[in-house]
């Protein structure tokens, strides 16, 4: 039996899904468990289904799966949308004063129904019926025969804005769940996971870290307009850069906040901006701006389903081919795909420097299942990530210029770089062709020249920036190839395909353009079977590694369903390719 | 084609001549410009001058200061963010009526409501040229052009009512044809704190044979002094008569005042360091 549980609670939005899962997922968390959670939710405020997925092992978990040992059913559509996604020897956890009877009606004898009268506990225990989710977080972790404390603990930190009242009557209630369950315990089939206390992990998802990353390397200009998956990264810009040496403004549209980001790298600030695929789809012209003008952009694109408003608050990873050839024109820029919370926090920070480095636009390819899942991870090294803002001159080098060009030709085709208010370097930013002092031109020669310029820092950034990973073994009889939030769940199926004697690697690229096509290729050839697998459904990155390398991947696992993979999905969908 | 620049009594001319058309109003705009930041005594390094697409935007390239030649109709972003991370700098948009009325006008009634600091100079010919042609949002209703050969039956939009409804703090009208009055508004909106709007009257010889100088010549009036409010509905909104001067002007703190971290000083000239965001961290655990 693997070593890690898994629950779930369902209910409407609005009855403290997210609270309640959040609050089991980082008692997990401090238990010394290694923690992979996932929410789903319609696009809406009241009502409909949300549910709230934890696993927790004592070796690590890297994404979601299907199954829950444990059900916390807050209504009856919790119980009809998961009960068949209970593992035999689980249970689930209901109010049969909230759901009727007959709603719970068993049609399954392998798995135990355990009544819990969340809400009469909630209320005898001095609260209101809303602490019936703390009467659930002390029922479910009596199940799973986690310490009373770590419960207590977290309640504690989670409600610390609410004071001391309503800390201790959710206390109460966990508590008062938590020995009513104790005492009834059915006989159930989950695995015994010991506490290990003090491992000081923390829990947070890709969007949280990706902030946390650029917010450590020195950025100090935010603008941005709200989209689902990326609005967290909104917030936590507009809350957390208060008083950290950030401007922040919420502006009147996508347009706006890609413009202001541009204007405040011309003017020397180091500046981001965040969105879904609509909200890029608004940025696109702004790109060619900053390419001609060889100013320094970064956005962060989590992707959701489209095309157009599409499913706004799912997942998928269709963006890749919009964001590598956007805009009008040719010019060069990077993208980047981080796969995990541990690299959205390198590469939130990494792409303030590329930005700058490169003189060039820097996309970061996110999707809801990454931006908002949270996964256990140690504290980031901060001393990981350094300050490096290219060829910026400071006011002392613009005193000692002399005729100074900010578009010089070079061999590596980045020009220094000077910003308003500084002595000797006149420039213009210009969005027509332009000469070296930045006059407009139109000439072939010149016209020839740029764009050779501009597209020698492709090359140089080519050479500097970080190789593609090979996840597992050098020499497999599979390789599974992917990017972005498909590593979790290909990086979970290498563990099924072991037991099922099968081994596997991954080969996954995460900077996408400029493409690293001599190591792809090295890779591929070396190969026995390979399986593309991709959130979307065109396998954008199988095309991609075609066009570039020639390649044709033998394979192919496409999900555009909305819904992230699962590992068990990944190793039977190889399974039936090999067999 | 270069000549020698005499940087001392001219420090904004720069070596390219424009391009537009002989008796384009552009001309005294620029001029009027130049003399206005002359007059301020301001250094081209103090200045940053972002164009939108048009005619006027091919001012581009012939004032010697920074600048930054923007998107069409962009231009009052990519200022408003300069401005913000370098409140030292005088940031003046130019543009023209399309630009700032048409393809940008989302962000001009924003700028005007936010109080950015930054002064949109407004070339409004009542035409898009260097299209060659076609109806702008200022034109006048039943206004012939290429894109509305039956004329066009749009209600010409009114910057300056628009302005004022979106809240702007300064709203001002010039006319090329009076560059010395034009040259003390554009001063003036430089200086004032907060958003300044200076719509510019002006010809376009080429396409707009309807708003000619004579025709804006017969309309004009210099106004004393500014309105307060609704006295200067009534001055906005007037159309048979044509007041240029400051139509209103009201006091209150702009945008970048109210925020904390530019107490110290411009952003631009504060340290960019790693931070440590360990507390941050905590917050996660």
């Amino acid at each position: 039996m693997r070593q890690e549980i898994t629950w779930k609670i369902g209910g409407i939005a609005g009855a403290g899904i997210k609270v309640t899962g959040d609050a089991f997922a980082r008692a997990c968390t401090r238990a010394g468990w290694y923690v992979f959670d996932y929410s789903e939710y319609p696009s809406l405020i009241r009502g409909g289904h949300n549910s709230y997925h934890v696993r927790a092992g004592v070796e690590p978990v890297y994404s979601t799966v299907r199954e829950a040992d444990v059900l916390v059913a807050l209504n009856a559509k919790a119980i009809r949308n998961h009960l068949f996604e209970i593992n035999p020897g689980g249970a689930v956890i209901f109010d049969s004063q909230a759901v009727k009877p007959d709603e719970v009606a068993s049609h399954r004898s392998d798995i135990s129904y355990m009544d819990v009268p969340l809400a009469k506990l909630a209320t005898q225990a001095g609260g209101q019926e809303l602490m019936a989710n703390s009467v659930a977080l002390g029922a479910s972790w009596a199940v799973f025969k986690g310490p009373l404390e770590i419960i207590q603990n977290v309640l504690a930190d989670g409600f610390k804005s609410k004071g001391e009242v309503v800390i201790k009557s959710n206390q109460a209630a966990a508590q008062a769940g938590y020995e009513y369950v104790k005492a009834r315990l059915p006989k159930l089939k989950l695995a015994e996971l010991k506490p290990q206390l003090g491992t000081g992990r923390i829990l947070l998802p890709g969007n949280e870290a990706l902030a946390l990353g650029a917010l450590a390397n020195g950025l100090n200009f935010f603008a941005g307009y709200p989209m689902t998956p990326s609005t967290s990264i909104f917030h936590f810009m507009a809350q957390h850069g208060l008083g950290r040496g950030v401007i922040f403004k919420q502006t009147e549209d996508e347009i706006s906040a890609v413009n202001m980001a541009i204007g405040a790298a011309y003017a020397g600030a180091r500046s981001m901006t965040a969105t879904s695929g609509g909200g890029f789809s608004l940025m696109v012209e702004a790109l060619g701006l900053a390419g001609i003008t060889e100013t320094p952009l970064v956005i962060v694109n989590s992707q959701r389903p489209g095309p157009a408003t599409g499913l706004p608050t799912w997942t998928e990873q269709a963006d890749l081919r919009f964001l590598l050839h956007a805009a009008q024109g040719e010019f060069p820029r990077i993208v980047l795909a981080p796969g995990d919370v541990e690299e959205c926090f390198r590469y939130g920070a990494e792409a303030l420097n590329y930005a700058e480095q490169y003189q060039t636009p820097v996309l970061i390819l996110l999707d809801k299942y990454l931006s908002e899942s949270q996964m256990a991870v140690e504290p980031f090294n901060q001393k990981l990530i350094t300050v490096d803002r290219g060829k910026l001159l400071t006011r002392a080098d613009a005193e000692k210029e002399n005729e100074f060009r900010r578009y010089q030709e070079t061999p590596d085709g980045i020009s220094k770089r000077s910003r308003p208010g500084l002595a000797n370097t006149l420039f213009i930013a210009n969005s027509d062709e332009h000469n070296d002092y930045g006059y407009s031109e139109e000439s072939a020669e010149n016209r020839r020249l740029m764009m050779d310029k501009r597209f020698r820092k492709l090359q140089t950034a080519e050479q500097n920036l970080s190789r593609p990973v090979l996840h597992g073994p050098d020499k497999a009889d599979v390789t599974l190839v992917g990017w972005g939030s498909t590593l979790g769940p290909m990086l979970d199926a290498l563990k099924r395909l072991t037991e099922l004697n099968i081994s596997a690697n991954i080969l996954r690229p995460v900077i996408l353009e400029p493409f690293p096509s001599d190591f792809i290729k090295t890779i591929l050839r070396q190969a026995k079977t390979t399986v593309l697998v991709e959130n979307n459904s065109q396998g954008q990155l199988g095309g991609l590694i075609r066009e570039k390398t020639g390649f044709e991947i033998g394979y192919q696992l496409l999900k555009y369903d909305g819904r992230p993979f699962f590992p068990d999905e990944i190793a039977a969908g190889v399974k039936s390719f090999v067999s | 084609m270069k000549t020698s620049i005499d940087k001392t009594t001219k420090p904004f001319d720069s070596p390219v001549q424009p391009t537009w058309c002989p008796g384009c109003g552009n001309f005294g705009i620029w001029v009027s410009l130049k003399n206005a930041l002359i007059q301020l005594g301001l250094t081209p390094e103090q200045v940053v001058i972002v164009y939108g697409i048009g005619c006027s935007g091919n001012m581009t390239n012939t004032v010697r200061a920074y600048g930054f030649h923007a998107l069409h109709g962009r231009a009052v972003p990519v200022a408003e963010a300069i401005k913000l991370v370098n409140h030292n700098l005088a940031v003046i948009v130019v543009a023209g009526d399309g630009d700032a009325y048409g393809e940008g006008l989302n962000h001009f009634i924003n700028a005007c409501r936010v109080n950015h600091d930054i002064t949109y100079l407004v070339h409004d010919n009542r035409s898009y040229s260097l299209t060659t042609g076609q109806t702008s949002p200022t034109s006048d209703l039943g206004y012939v052009s290429k894109s509305t050969p039956a004329g066009s039956p749009d209600q010409p939009l009114n910057p300056l009512s628009l302005a004022l409804a979106a809240g702007a703090s300064f709203i001002s009208r010039g006319f090329s044809g009076e560059p010395k009055h034009l040259e003390n508004l554009i001063t003036q909106a430089v200086q004032h704190r907060g958003f300044s709007l200076v719509d510019v009257l002006q010809p376009c010889v080429t396409f707009n044979k309807i708003n000619t100088v004579k025709w804006f010549s017969e309309r004009v009036y210099k106004l004393a002094a500014s309105s307060e409010i609704d006295q200067a509905w009534t001055m906005a909104r007037a159309t048979d008569k044509l007041p240029i001067g400051v139509i209103y002007q009201d006091s209150r703190p702009a945008y970048h005042e109210r925020i904390e971290v530019l107490k110290d000083g411009p952003l631009a000239d504060q340290p960019v360091e790693l931070r440590n965001v360990a507390d941050l961290l905590e917050r996660f655990r």
